[in-house]
């Protein structure tokens, strides 16, 4: 899986690691039990500061999308704690995104032929 | 005849070096490459327009570095030449720094119109940085053990050597017997390798280029490119131990300094030949996958001053892949980048002073002064005095019945000076002009030396006075 880091972007670059690899587990990208690389690896990978990987992977791990261990590093969690309901962050994400696309004149058609592009990758 | 062959050997070795950067640095057709003028290359470049643009700055930086090229072709072949060894030495090493300095310049310039021309087209660079998850610290190609094992037998020779100057392995080395000479000799060769092994480790260990979304591509991307560096470096590592092992035998079987040469020159040959496979190993592999499963390059042209020097504050690595030539280079912004760049800039100023005060060497002629209590043998700031009281006997004799190398000093064409080693006398003081061909030897109670003026009649009258 690549990571996509862009330096010009408001979102921090720890959040931008951790969007990155929540998109890999859904996407399939990153499987169940995958390794992912150490800190200090993907660190000099990105040639960033090893604190802001070390970050990631910290709220990563609180939220329980992945688990890290001294002798194997950090590795997906083979089961993820599935709450079966959006958190109030992303609700109220979503509902700025969903505000947009009104007022862009999106029909719901369309909006839900997007989600469902996005669904199935 | 040292001269000469020293001659050719610059030649020899400078030449190809020119002609590889030439070709690389100003390519005919920049449509396929994957950098122009170290700017990358990018599917805005390839419209009717701008490639008609582009053609035009190709076209003239060529031909700028055509004239350059020639004009660097025709001084060298004069400088094969020049007469003197000392004069040919500072006169290659000042134009080894202008040919590198010269051949740039139109780079530098080509890079500067097309980051404008970048500008023009609207495009910024868009700061996004790649990293492969599945290969982050994962690709290496070093063989560590086979690596400690060349460095592991240079260590091993050296301290052979320095047994047998020390005499505590009993074999004979002529003239050079006890002055060390040998041992400074084969190891200033075999340092090479413990300098390099650093580099090894480093560049094994430097990031993965992400080049493609296929996880698999980088990887073999990766592992062929660190495998090249690897070999590269092992078997350089292997050659410079030959080297060694023939400097030693020729330390042991022959003792003229023309062998030196001949192996010195050996030795920059088999460098030259292994930077040339490694080279051409290397564009090859970004041949095959720059061209085709390419998909994925940072835009970091600005943070390449010139398109020579990386300077990133924000890039948290010390070393990245070049973009001229071959090989890596430190980000200057780094703070152990900084260093490195002091330390190579000082080495060129060094360097220059060095040469400097070679030539000064070369163009100041000794004066010997019989004063009435001392002999005063002077040039720049070396004076020697030698007490009349102490002399014990004075000898005239001719220089090529003499066998002697030297131990420290100086030992030029017009000049020897400082610690020699004479066959059958053991350490002595040098003050001559080896040109006059004669030497005065006088023995005092403490040490011997041997004495000349700047030219025969000088030193005949010299002799006369003293004795």
């Amino acid at each position: 899986m690549i990571i996509k880091i862009n330096e010009y972007s408001d979102v921090p670059i720890y959040l931008q690691i951790r969007n990155q690899i929540v998109m890999g587990i859904s996407s399939g990208e990153l499987s169940a039990g995958e390794q992912l690389p150490t800190v200090r690896a993907l660190s000099m990978e990105i040639g960033i500061n090893t604190m802001t990987v070390s970050k990631a992977y910290q709220i990563l791990k609180s939220e329980g999308y992945i688990m890290t261990d001294r002798k194997n590093g950090a590795r997906v969690r083979t089961e993820i704690n599935q709450t079966k309901s959006l958190s109030n962050v992303n609700k109220e994400e979503l509902k700025r995104i969903v505000s947009e696309a009104k007022i862009s004149g999106l029909s719901k058609g369309e909006f839900d032929k997007i989600i469902n592009e996005m669904w199935g990758k | 005849m040292t001269s000469m062959y020293f001659g050719l050997l610059m030649f020899v070795c400078a030449i190809p070096v020119l002609i590889f950067l030439y070709f690389s640095l100003y390519p005919r057709k920049w449509i396929n490459k994957p950098r122009v003028f170290g700017v990358n290359n990018r599917p805005e470049f390839k419209t009717e327009k701008s490639s008609e643009f582009i053609d035009i700055v190709v076209y003239t930086h060529r031909k700028q570095a055509n004239v350059i090229g020639l004009t660097l072709l025709i001084i060298a072949i004069i400088l094969l030449f020049l007469p003197g060894f000392t004069i040919k030495m500072i006169a290659w090493s000042i134009y080894i720094y202008v040919s590198l300095f010269a051949i740039l310049v139109p780079y530098a310039l080509g890079n500067s119109e097309m980051k404008k021309y970048k500008k023009c087209l609207g495009i910024v660079n868009s700061k996004v940085l790649y990293a492969d998850l599945k290969n982050a610290g994962n690709i290496h190609s070093l063989n560590v053990p086979v690596l400690i094992i060349t460095n592991i037998f240079s260590i091993a020779l050296v301290t052979v050597t320095a047994l047998i100057d020390a005499n505590i392995i009993p074999v004979e080395l002529g003239i050079y017997n006890g002055t060390f000479i040998c041992t400074a000799f084969i190891s200033s060769i075999l340092i090479t390798n413990l300098i390099a092994m650093p580099f090894a480790f480093m560049v094994d260990n430097s990031r993965n280029n992400v080049i493609s979304e296929n996880s698999d591509i980088n990887a073999n991307y990766n592992r062929a490119r660190k495998k090249i560096f690897a070999d590269f470096i092992i078997s350089l590592s292997w050659c410079i131990n030959v080297v060694g092992v023939l400097s030693l035998l020729v330390f042991i079987f022959g003792h003229s300094e023309i062998h030196m040469v001949l192996i010195l020159g050996f030795f920059l040959l088999l460098l030259l030949f292994s930077f040339s496979m490694f080279a051409v190993k290397k564009l090859a592999l970004d041949k095959k996958y720059m061209t085709q499963d390419a998909n994925l390059i940072e835009d970091d042209d600005d943070s390449w001053v010139l398109g020579i020097f990386y300077y990133n504050p924000k890039d948290k690595r010390l070393t990245i892949e070049k973009r001229v030539g071959m090989g890596w280079t430190v980000n200057i912004a780094h703070p152990v980048g900084k260093h490195i760049t002091m330390l190579g800039i000082l080495s060129v100023v060094g360097s220059l002073v060095l040469l400097i005060w070679i030539g000064m060497m070369a163009t100041t002629p000794i004066k010997v002064i019989n004063g009435n209590d001392y002999v005063i043998c002077h040039q720049l700031w070396d004076e020697y005095r030698i007490d009349k009281n102490e002399i014990v006997s004075t000898e005239y004799g001719n220089l090529n019945e003499l066998q002697a190398v030297r131990v420290a000093g100086t030992g030029m064409e017009n000049v020897a000076k400082g610690t020699f080693s004479v066959s059958g006398v053991g350490k002595c003081k040098f003050f001559l002009n080896p040109m006059v061909g004669k030497y005065i030897k006088i023995v005092t109670e403490d040490r011997i030396y041997y004495i000349s003026d700047d030219t025969l009649e000088a030193t005949e009258a010299l002799y006369e006075s003293i004795k």
